[in-house]
């Protein structure tokens, strides 16, 4: 059944669609929205108005200059005609056929977001793509443009049932904030970075240094961060108001929630159980990455970017950190928060969670892999009655390809890289803090290349001994 | 740089942003504050305490109404002028009053003088009082001196001088006392005779008193709900009440409160967890347990108009069954979501978890209460629909839901479930296990054990329960012998094509065998059915080895015997074996389409009309049917149908042969040739080649050589399973065509049988032990919804569904139309329609009444589009039962209830003693259908009538009065009114009348040529009943006219005997019907001695001789007998299982004897042996056998031949044999028998001395003596000739029976 279609079903009275995509309340609520995202834009027109900024139209359109207020407010004129359309024609959905997510539409995000690998593609591609034009995106109009983008695909995408579900549910509200929170911030950062590098390109010192007066603990401090918690304190009580606990099933042993998902934080760490077995996934990546991060003060070397915003003096580091943190961590809570559905399946964000809908699970060990299609001969496998010695070396010898790999990557990738990508990084830091930095980023990646693995070639363990508990 | 007293930011600005986010926080928490106070609760109860104030002001008005004689109108005018005549006699009573009081100063003068002396008489009684109080102390003391004395054993002067100093104060009390004596004397006589001059005025200030008390009363409630702040006081309250609501403040003991009620041992469970219950429900339900005297409720359930209230203000309906302290469920035992569900600790509308009835509702819900289904929460309120599942949590034994003599039917949809699923057998496939390790958990269905192994098994482990159920259907053991395969074929295709009315479900040519490979394969697999039965098919008599009586259990395994045949060269008469048909019993539990058995519906057995097109042709089909009917468990051992002694007779030269006529006629209808089903054989072999590698036995390869080989690829003794038919004994050489065919028949014959459970409702050769092939059911109404699969079903209902094809959801959709419109015919059609749509809506949400509503609607449609992606085998195999929608839900609400999680103990019903013998006799009666044969309950006719009409009835003078008082003792009238009133309409106009209900059977219906008003009903009473004082008592014809008639409850059972009545009065119009058919065991308890019963049930010997037929032999196990005895003792609240008879005992003999001679000094011979003669006199002779003699009936017509005498002393219990000597219409309105020993007449002398009153005592406690006498009077000449008697003859009986 297409969008429209559903649309009229669901007005009928006495329709039994269970769920309905769009309804005269739905609707009634996204008028509200874009009067809201109206009102952004007054304030943001009237903003441009102030700085009097102009862009030039290409030289066929006539080649004047355009004030950037003029093209905010003709936006913001129409988000006021959405939103009255909606307020009025909310028991009339067929006038807003335009402004309900179209079927191609939704199968086109589907298929991208459903699929772990275009996923991942995607999050890497646009993470590179945020690098490369950093300067561009951190304009303010660029900026908010963006924001008014995504906060318009949101409005549109709310008339599916199915993203309604996923989106509106009262735990994940904050999740979408948090979407919102992190861009904001990310392009802060750009924008203060920018701003500063530009400077050094100047020749000028940053921004910070300029106006690195002292201030007083009381009450330039103390004083603020109260107000901030008196706020925040109101803010926290008027969410509770608003949105109720979502109190969900008396816990049971026999019976748990399909799925079953940690706690938004923690969905990072349970993507990567896909990935790992527990005790690496749960266990040794969480305490290296702990580790890791105690580590970066005494094996950074680069004193540069102390105390100010910059991008090109610290290259290597932000990108690695922002990769860490980006698309390994906030990607990871977005995949798990709005991806990951019955069975753990990755369901597209317009997608129905049916129980029913099966993933093929044919992951290949690497021993498999080299014994079974590599060499064409069985497993090694110890004669019944041996001894534990005798097995244990069966046991070796069938995961020998495994600890070879692994040794490579922990023992001999670091020499190579020493050699090639990271010689300067080798030469400034000594052999020690060397070993430890290349060790630690070789451990970040390895999430990716599981995951790819397992996407390309259904990896499922380099190492697998089941009959020690030992997996990776 | 250091820093410099300048502010990062300027300080008025930061007291702003602080001032600003204090207010928003203050703001926030008045807000949280708000919401949490805003509870809907509060506002149920605001509305509620206003409506009880309504209600108390209404009852005030009512109660002035009544006291002024005023009428009760409505609005403000009308509440003023009654507000006005109140006051006005109110201020009529205070004026006499007042008038009296100034009578009274007028008339007495000296009244100051008087009350002034009272008062001072009063002050001197209360000083003595005083002193005498003192004095006793001292006396006190002086008492303890004296006794510390005499324990410390002082010298006998000292204690001497103590018991003086005693004496000395008691004696001084002693005065004191008699002073105030004469003080109280003088004071009482004063008032005396104050209050005998001021009477007039008391009396009027009594009056007064009287007159505003029930008002005061009204009042002081209404104003402690709704204080009216017209006074000070009043406004303090209203303030106090105003203040008890404020946030904060009502946390101290506020009239708003949330309603607990904490259950400690009612225990819920929440996940893994078992913790007590607390219910609140009664926060917003606060008139759910307010019930006034008498159980009415309070608040009674309605619209809200005309004093009714709508929820959530109304009481729980059936206070006397719910939630009151006298009823078997207290509040504060069971709380409401024991019963209800849903969440018990909600205290708003959606988070009780309340469940709409249909999806109409739902609407209505989502808009009035934002009601949305919280999936959350495992136990959502049952809708109304299914209400009554949760009452199998406790009642396991299911049947007093719906049979019960004190409460009526109070869960009849879950009982009419129940009884369902036995009708059909479901438990043959779905195993409804009620025991959990030996405890109770539910109701229990499961099968009876199927081998003598089993049953020993189960019998010898202490925590083991069998199951009683016998399968449903015939057995096929020897189908061979009845049948011909093609019939056979025929039937298992589609079995209502030949019977509409058949039980039997249907397998075949349903949704998903219906395409081109189902088709093809149906038809081998109906073959191979066939094939196996007859082939596996033995003689009756070829199962010796196998039998087996198990003892106690009485179960037994197998037939045995040989077929039976009439005498040779009998002729049978098609029209004998009619009447025969008609007469023996048959249609007690079967139904025939001949004109004349039209009005039969018995539905217990198989409609027997084409009966001759079903048994084997010719001979063999013939005795067949003949020996079925003459001992069906030769065929069938667990047969329900009994043995109707069908015995031949001879009638002078003549030999009748019951059995043969009936065989001959049942078998004269239409004989039809069914045609074999042709089966290909490249069909076959597809199949059998798939089912081979399917059911995993052998590889595919393997299962190609098997088919091309002829030969299975293992020896016979490893072969466990079905393929055990494939293999030969040895393995030398292959099997010839037609042995392989026919090997492969059986094979497949087999693995469908056991693929589609047929051995669950039939006995069929080699799968005794062969389990259940369904999910088990004893938890299925809370098993998990994700693991129910709906498959396809909702594009399925989208697109079909509707047994003509149609759309189940259009059909849906137009329900929710409709209702929303109110634009349904009739509330019948409304409720059929929403039913379909909740189920439907549940479907939808994948719940479990959905699923379990369509699998019973049409079982196969699971497998809609799914089929394709399957294999043959994997197919869904339930059958398609012919049940509508009403049963369907009704089975649906049952099952839901089944989720083995008993409360404690203590809340199941377990009953004991009376109560579990009626529980167990209802399921046997049920079970062998006695309800066929015989009335359990007559008819209740409720009738209008005034009092004043109703005509006591009267001793007649026959009549002895100790005769009546037994009759009082043994039927101690009911009250027959019913407290309810009719409107009778009249040509004079419309008459309220009180409502009489009486229990008896119809003597005479209206003629419908009459006119209306003329029309009357009559009855004869069958009971002893007190209509407002006046008692009736049987025989008594009660006449209704047909305007008066408000309800006739038709008899519980005996419609047989009802239609026999008739049938036989068709043919003879004198003919005594009624006694020629089975009797009604109305008070069948007080009438027979257990033992007895249990032994005539175990094995009916002919009593009667007037009846048509006899009582037949059940397949009945002594447990069973055992438990039917008790059943009707303990129906009727008498003693069992053994009863003592007195008249047998030395001592009652002996003080007889006495008694005797005392009397009777004259006469010979003890008492018994006086009795004895008596027992003898040519009276009980006419119609009795008695004492070795043959009865003497002069006139066959008249005097019909009773109960031969000999079995009264086991059978009848003493009280009830007097009575009935005394005077059997009394009890059985139609008799014959007459009152023998008649008050007003003297007979036989010398015998007793001709007393009437000692020859009935005698000849009972001659009967009771009966074998005792025999042997030592032994036979007694007979009396030459009646002794003349004015008595009635012995059509009187029948003649105020009005048969």
């Amino acid at each position: 059944m297409n969008s429209l279609s559903q649309i009229t079903s669901c007005l009928i009275l006495g329709s039994t669609d269970p769920h309905p995509n769009v309804t005269p309340s739905v609707l009634f609520g996204l008028g509200w929205l874009y009067l809201i995202l109206f009102a952004m834009n007054v304030v943001w027109t009237w903003r441009s108005f102030h700085k009097a900024r102009h862009f030039r139209l290409p030289e066929f359109m006539g080649g004047m200059d355009i004030p950037n207020a003029a093209l905010w407010s003709i936006y913001s004129i129409a988000l006021l005609l959405v939103s009255v359309t909606h307020l009025t024609c909310a028991s009339v959905p067929e006038a807003l056929r335009w402004f309900v997510m179209p079927d191609f539409a939704k199968a086109a995000v589907d298929s991208v977001v459903a699929d772990a690998r275009i996923y991942f593609a995607v999050t890497t591609g646009a993470f590179i793509a945020m690098l490369a034009l950093r300067d561009w995106l951190a304009k303010p109009n660029v900026g908010w443009g963006i924001l008014n983008l995504s906060l318009l695909f949101l409005c549109v995408s709310l008339t599916d049932w199915d993203f309604r579900q996923i989106v509106g549910k009262p735990d994940n509200v904050p999740i979408v904030a948090m979407l919102f929170i992190v861009g904001y911030f990310t392009w802060l950062y750009f924008y203060r970075a920018n701003q500063n590098d530009r400077r050094a390109a100047e020749g000028k010192v940053p921004a910070e240094a300029e106006n690195n007066e002292k201030v007083l603990t009381w009450p330039d401090l103390v004083y603020t961060e109260m107000i901030c918690m008196i706020a925040i304190t109101a803010l926290l009580i008027l969410w509770g108001i608003a949105l109720q606990a979502p109190l969900e099933e008396p816990a049971s042993a026999v019976k748990t929630p399909n799925p079953s998902k940690a706690p938004w934080y923690f969905l990072g760490l349970q993507e990567m159980l896909v990935y790992y077995d527990p005790w690496l996934a749960g266990v040794v990546f969480p305490s290296v990455i702990i580790g890791g991060m105690m580590a970066i003060p005494y094996i950074d070397f680069n004193k540069l970017g102390n105390g100010y915003y910059t991008f090109n003096e610290r290259k290597f580091a932000i990108t690695t950190f922002m990769f860490g943190f980006l698309p390994l961590w906030v990607g990871m809570i977005i995949l798990g928060t709005f991806l990951r559905g019955p069975n753990w399946n990755i369901f597209g964000i317009y997608e129905f969670w049916d129980v029913h809908k099966l993933e093929a699970l044919n992951n290949v060990n690497l021993s498999e892999y080299f014994w079974l299609y590599g060499l064409g001969q069985p497993l090694p496998i110890a004669p019944a009655d041996s001894s534990f010695v005798v097995k244990s070396g069966y046991i070796l010898l069938r995961e020998a390809p495994g600890f070879i790999a692994i040794g490579a990557y922990l023992g001999a990738m670091p020499m190579v890289l020493a050699m090639s990508v990271f010689k300067t990084f080798f030469l400034r830091m000594g052999f020690l803090r060397y070993m430890v930095f290349s060790n630690l980023v070789l451990m970040m990646a390895a999430l990716p290349i599981k995951m790819v693995l397992r996407w390309a070639v259904n990896l499922k363990y380099f190492i697998a001994i089941p009959e020690w508990f030992f997996n990776v | 740089m250091p820093a410099t007293e300048d502010y990062l930011r300027p300080l008025p600005k930061m007291h702003r942003w602080f001032a600003v986010s204090m207010i928003v926080l203050f703001v926030a928490t008045l807000l949280m504050m708000y919401f949490d106070h805003h509870d809907e609760w509060r506002a149920y109860q605001h509305q509620f305490f206003q409506l009880e104030a309504d209600k108390l002001v209404a009852e005030e008005n009512a109660k002035k109404a009544e006291l002024t004689g005023a009428t009760l109108g409505t609005g403000a005018k009308a509440v003023a002028r009654l507000e006005k005549s109140y006051e006005a006699k109110r201020e009529e009573l205070t004026r006499a009053l007042a008038d009296q009081k100034t009578q009274l100063n007028v008339a007495v003068q000296d009244l100051a003088d008087r009350e002034a002396n009272i008062k001072k008489l009063d002050n001197e009684y209360s000083m003595q009082m005083r002193q005498v109080r003192e004095h006793r102390a001292y006396r006190d003391v002086a008492r303890a001196n004296f006794d510390l004395a005499i324990r410390d054993q002082v010298s006998k002067e000292q204690a001497a001088a103590k018991r003086e100093e005693f004496d000395l104060k008691q004696q001084y009390v002693a005065e004191l006392e008699a002073e105030l004596d004469r003080r109280d004397d003088t004071r009482n006589k004063a008032t005396a005779e104050l209050k005998e001059k001021t009477k007039d005025r008391d009396d009027a200030a009594a009056a007064v008193k009287a007159f505003e008390a029930d008002i005061l009363r009204l009042e002081t409630a209404k104003d402690r709900i709704e204080p009216e702040p017209n006074s000070v006081a009043g406004a303090v309250r209203t303030f106090k009440r105003w203040l008890m609501e404020q946030p904060i403040v009502d946390g101290f003991n506020s009239h708003i409160r949330i309603q607990q009620d904490w259950l400690p041992d009612m225990k819920i469970t929440l996940g893994m967890a078992k913790t007590a219950r607390f219910d609140r429900c009664r926060t917003c339900h606060l008139a759910i347990d307010r019930v006034g005297e008498g159980n009415v409720p309070d608040f009674p359930h309605g619209d809200g108009a005309n004093g009714t209230y709508d929820h959530p203000f109304s009481t729980h309906p059936r206070p006397d069954v719910y939630l009151t302290a006298s009823s078997p469920h207290p509040l504060n035992d069971f709380g409401c979501t024991s019963c209800h569900d849903g969440q018990g600790s909600g205290t708003s509308f959606q988070n009780a978890s309340h469940t709409p009835n249909d999806p109409h509702q739902a609407h209505e819900w989502e808009h009035d209460f934002k009601w949305f289904n919280n999936h959350f929460w495992e136990y959502p309120m049952q809708p109304a629909r299914l209400r009554e599942s949760a009452c199998l949590k406790c009642h396991h034994s299911v049947v007093e839901l719906g049979q019960n003599n004190k409460f009526g039917a109070t869960a009849p949809k879950a009982y009419e479930g129940w009884q369902l699923i036995k009708k059909y057998g479901c438990f043959g496939c779905h195993e409804i296990n009620g025991y959990d390790a030996g405890k109770p958990v539910g109701p229990d269905l499961r099968l009876e054990p199927q081998t003598p192994e089993e049953a020993k098994k189960i019998a010898e482990d202490p925590k083991a329960v069998a199951g009683v159920q016998r399968k449903v259907g015939p057995s096929l053991r020897h189908i061979a012998s009845k049948t011909t395969p093609e019939w056979l074929t025929y039937w298992t295709e589609e079995p209502r094509r030949f019977r509409p009315t058949t039980n039997m479900p249907q397998f075949f040519n349903l949704t998903n065998n219906s395409d081109e490979h189902g088709k093809a394969f149906t038809k081998v697999e109906l073959a191979a059915i066939t094939h196996y039965l007859f082939d596996k098919s033995a003689q009756i008599d070829q199962h010796e080895e196998k039998r087996l009586k198990l003892d106690s259990s009485g179960l037994k395994f197998d037939a045995s015997g040989k077929i039976d045949e009439p005498e040779q060269d009998y002729a049978a008469r098609l029209k004998r074996g009619e009447t025969f048909f008609a007469q023996k019993g048959c249609l007690a539990c079967h139904s025939h389409d001949a004109e004349r058995f039209k009005n039969t519906q018995a539905a217990f057995g198989p409609n027997l009309s084409k009966i001759a097109a079903k048994l084997k042709p010719g001979e063999a089909g013939f005795n067949w049917l003949y020996t079925w009917l003459r001992e069906p468990e030769r065929h069938h051992p667990r047969t329900k149908m009994p043995n109707l002694f069908l015995d031949p007779v001879k009638q002078g030269n003549e030999l009748i042969d019951p059995a043969a006529d009936i065989a001959a006629y049942l078998l004269s209808g239409e004989k039809v040739k069914y045609e074999a089903i042709e089966v290909s054989d490249a069909d076959l072999d597809k199949l059998v080649e798939m089912l081979l590698w399917r059911r995993k036995t052998v590889t595919p390869a393997q299962a190609t050589s098997v088919m091309k080989d002829r030969k299975y690829p293992y020896a016979r003794e490893t072969v466990k399973g079905d393929e055990i038919e494939l293999v030969a004994e040895n393995v030398d050489g292959a099997f010839s065509d037609e042995e392989w065919r026919k090997r492969k028949m059986n094979y497949l014959g087999r693995v469908t049988i056991s693929r589609y459970g047929c051995y669950g409702c039939h006995d069929i050769p080699e799968f005794d032990t062969a389990r259940p092939i369904g999910t088990a059911l004893q938890d299925w109404g809370l098993k998990d919804p994700s693991r129910l699969a709906p498959e396809h079903i909702e594009e399925y209902l989208h697109h079909h569904g509707e047994p003509d094809g149609s759309s189940t959801k259009t059909r849906v959709e137009n329900a929710i139309r409709s209702a929303a419109a109110d634009a349904f015919d009739n509330h019948e059609q409304e409720e059929k329609e929403l039913s379909a749509a909740f189920f439907y809506e549940s479907l939808l949400h994948h719940g479990r009444p959905g699923f379990i509503w369509q699998k019973l609607r049409d079982p196969r449609s699971y497998d809609y589009e799914k089929t394709e992606t399957k294999f043959y085998d994997e197919r869904l195999r339930m059958p398609k039962f012919p049940l509508n929608e009403k049963e369907i839900e009704a089975i649906s609400t049952f099952v839901l209830g089944l989720v083995a999680r008993p409360p404690a103990e203590k809340y199941q019903y377990r009953p004991k003693g009376p109560e579990l013998a009626k529980v167990e006799g209802e399921k046997l009666l049920q079970k062998f259908n006695c309800t066929g044969c015989h009335i359990i309950d007559l008819p209740e006719i409720s009738y209008a009538n005034k009092l004043e009409e109703v005509a006591a009835s009267e001793l007649g003078v026959e009549d002895h009065t100790e005769g009546f008082d037994l009759l009082m003792k043994l039927k101690p009238p009911r009250k027959a009114l019913t407290g309810k009133t009719h409107v009778v309409k009249k040509a004079d106009g419309a008459e309220t009348l009180p409502v009489v209900m009486f229990k008896g059977l119809p003597s005479s219906r209206p003629n419908p040529d009459d006119e209306p008003e003329e029309r009357e009903y009559g009855y004869d009473l069958w009971e002893t009943i007190d209509v407002g004082g006046k008692v009736q008592w049987p025989p008594q014809r009660i006449t209704v006219p047909e305007a008066q008639l408000v309800s006739e409850k038709p008899a519980r059972g005996g419609s047989f005997s009802e239609w026999l009545v008739a049938d036989i009065k068709k043919g003879d119009a004198e003919a005594n019907a009624w006694q020629m058919s089975p009797p009604p065991l109305y008070q069948e308890g007080i009438k027979v001695q257990t033992p007895w019963l249990y032994s005539f049930l175990k094995n009916p010997g002919q009593l009667r001789y007037v009846t048509v037929l006899r009582m037949p032999k059940f397949n009945m196990s002594d447990a069973e007998a055992q438990a039917l005895a008790n059943y009707f003792a303990a129906y009727d609240g008498a003693p069992y299982p053994y009863q003592i008879v007195p008249q047998r005992t030395p001592e009652y003999l002996s003080a007889a004897n006495e008694r005797y001679h005392e009397r009777h000094p004259n006469r010979p011979g003890d008492y018994l042996q006086e009795s004895w003669r008596v027992l003898n006199a040519p009276i009980c002779i006419k119609c009795h056998s008695v004492a070795g003699q043959e009865y003497k009936g002069a006139d066959p017509k008249k005097d019909i031949r009773g109960p031969n005498l000999e079995h009264v002393a086991e059978r009848l219990r003493p009280d009830w044999l007097m009575l009935w000597l005394h005077k059997p219409a009394w009890i059985t309105p139609y008799t014959s028998m007459p009152p023998v020993f008649r008050k007003d007449q003297k007979q036989f002398p010398p015998l007793m001395d001709a007393d009437p009153l000692d020859q009935v005592v005698g000849v009972r406690d001659a009967l009771m003596n009966y074998v005792r006498l025999l042997e030592r009077e032994g036979k007694l000449p007979l009396a030459a000739a009646p002794a003349p008697t004015d008595a009635a003859p012995a059509k009187g009986g029948e003649k105020e029976g009005g048969n």
